[in-house]
């Protein structure tokens, strides 16, 4: 009968598990070796799934935009506002529903045909809030103004949702295709 | 219990977490700092299990550099020895597989003996190679136990998650373990 | 109704169809039955007092998106649901942004417990737009494989310490730089959040 316990060595294998105990020291040359063949790999990225925004960001030509290469450029002209103050010399005003705030949003699509954004703002409706394009024709802008609160929203890129490679990302999407959030706020 | 309840267990675990975000930043240094921590340990745990340096060498730089590959995907909760001797593991597992049956007795050569270094211990050498006799005749999954347990002092807790086996199936493969080697290694001497 | 779609019209034609109709209506693509159960949903949140405009928005981005009816019907109902629990967490007086963005939240992983904290942190309550700019941050860094509860402690420590509005959206801005000259997220957020609070968070 046994009545040693699997945690404690028995005494008789004490010297031998010393023994085994003893330091296998790598030796330089493997220790270079490694090093090297590490190196030699692959730059470590985060592998993320490179999801769309990224793709774009990286300058990547991202297939499913069927050639048309984005990158973000969204300027947020509410940000900095205070509900008195006026931002980039455009009138705040007000309606019925309170305060309004200009929105300016911008993106880089020299390749694109047509340009709009869809979002809470307009009710996801392409038609709505077509983009006008820089005299460079590189990049599609427009101006909107919206109520304080807190939107979801995508550029509609010839056909094709894309969110805004340089807005926050909305937690993942019901529908297959991630959004872009903007908070419009007064302070 | 998982990995997450490992955390804190290793003393420089926060340490290590942080030399691989730096690594995953592209410092070059940090990975190397994470090799000269932990190469010593894993080397020694794969040099017993394989009974073989040369094999040791191999096994333990193929899992580093799956390591370093798989870096992104590490668990910055879980210990990184942990982490790392898991997929050693697994390599020497495989490499034990794919071996052509052969005497695994370890090449003893001058270098190897003069590291052996047991100063006061009766019978130095002899014993060394009976010692590697004695763990070559054990069942892989129980020198793969013992080893874990008693010369890389692992808890049961963290042998669980590095071999994804269950903690009284490894605490059966110790026990049996101890008792086969305490019989071999009787043997041995009174050979 | 009608003169809730005239407002409507009118202020579309005037503020270049921004503006958010007084009335609300589900999409015509929907077959009936589905409106019918979107109605049913869209009822009881306003019944409970819950904000309706993000449920007919939610079904209007599934009909651009071209989901199916049940898809739809699904996703409005899980938001109802979310909206309902993050309300429990972050307070029956909260503003509809806070409400949207702590259901943003809890979908995407953060624990009521957590969230109830960031809503009520040390510092006193933020206002309503630096919470759901805070949020919003919080969200944008999971979606870049931030681990969930890392980016609520780094979220929570910047509001401990009364950060702005434009701390959190130069945070999220910093990570991306970070991000794209190869950094791991969350090495960098570890970083870019102890430049702004000091001792790093627990």
């Amino acid at each position: 009968m046994r009545d040693h316990e699997p945690d404690r060595l028995p005494e008789s294998l004490a010297l031998a598990v010393d023994l085994m105990r003893q330091e296998e020291v790598p030796s330089a040359e493997w220790r270079d070796e490694l090093l090297r063949r590490a190196s030699a790999e692959p730059r470590l990225m985060r592998r993320v799934t490179l999801s769309v925004p990224w793709a774009i960001a990286a300058g990547v030509l991202c297939a499913a935009l069927g050639g048309a290469a984005v990158v973000g450029v969204t300027r947020y002209s509410a940000g900095a506002a205070s509900a008195a103050r006026v931002a980039d010399g455009v009138a705040a005003s007000t309606t019925a529903n309170g305060m309004m705030l200009p929105v300016t949003f911008s993106v880089v699509a020299p390749n694109a045909a047509s340009v709009s954004i869809v979002g809470d703002f307009n009710r996801w409706n392409p038609a709505a809030l077509p983009m006008r394009r820089s005299p460079d024709g590189r990049t599609w802008q427009v101006e909107v103004r919206l109520p304080l609160g807190l939107y979801a929203y995508a550029f509609m890129i010839d056909g094709r949702l894309a969110p805004d490679p340089a807005a926050p990302h909305a937690a993942a999407d019901d529908f297959g295709t991630p959004n872009s959030m903007l908070v419009v706020r007064g302070s | 219990m998982t990995a997450r309840d490992l955390r804190g267990y290793h003393e420089l675990n926060d340490d290590d977490a942080w030399l691989v975000q730096s690594a995953l930043a592209g410092d070059a240094r940090a990975f190397a700092e994470l090799v000269d921590r932990h190469a010593p340990v894993c080397l020694r745990y794969a040099t017993r299990m394989l009974g073989s340096r040369e094999d040791a060498e191999e096994a333990t730089q193929d899992a580093f550099l799956r390591a370093h590959r798989a870096l992104d995907r590490f668990d910055t909760t879980m210990s990184f020895r942990t982490w790392v001797m898991s997929i050693l593991i697994n390599r020497c597992r495989s490499m034990l597989l794919h071996r052509r049956r052969r005497t695994a007795r370890v090449q003893l050569d001058g270098a190897a003996v003069d590291a052996a270094r047991a100063p006061d211990r009766s019978g130095g050498v002899e014993l060394r190679d009976a010692i590697d006799h004695a763990l070559a005749q054990l069942d892989p999954a129980q020198r793969e136990a013992f080893l874990l347990k008693h010369v890389e002092s692992m808890s049961y807790e963290e042998m669980a998650v590095a071999t994804g086996a269950g903690i009284s199936a490894l605490k059966m493969r110790v026990q049996r373990a101890c008792d086969r080697l305490q019989l071999l290694l009787r043997e041995d001497v009174n050979a | 109704m009608r003169h809730a779609l005239i407002a409507a019209a009118l202020s579309a034609a005037l503020f270049g169809g921004a503006a958010k109709a007084q009335a609300r209506a589900l999409p015509d693509r929907l077959s009936a039955p589905a409106r019918a159960t979107l109605e049913r949903t869209i009822d009881s949140a306003r019944t409970a007092g819950l904000p309706v405009g993000p449920l007919y928005d939610k079904a209007s981005e599934g009909v651009l998106k071209g989901a199916g009816d049940d898809q739809i019907v699904r996703a409005v109902r899980s938001l109802a649901r979310s909206l309902a629990d993050a309300r429990a967490a972050v307070g029956t007086s909260s503003d509809g942004s806070v409400l949207t963005a702590a259901a943003s939240a809890l979908a995407a992983g953060v624990t009521p417990v957590d969230l109830r904290r960031l809503a009520h942190p040390s510092s006193g309550e933020p206002s309503a737009s630096t919470l759901a700019t805070a949020l919003v941050t919080l969200v944008d860094l999971v979606t870049k494989r931030v681990p969930v509860a890392m980016a609520t402690t780094s979220i929570q420590s910047l509001l401990d310490r009364r950060a702005t509005d434009q701390q959190f959206t130069s945070l999220r801005a910093d990570v991306d730089r970070d991000i794209l000259a190869g950094r791991a997220p969350e090495a960098s957020v570890v970083e870019r959040v102890r430049a702004r609070t000091g001792p790093p968070p627990s």
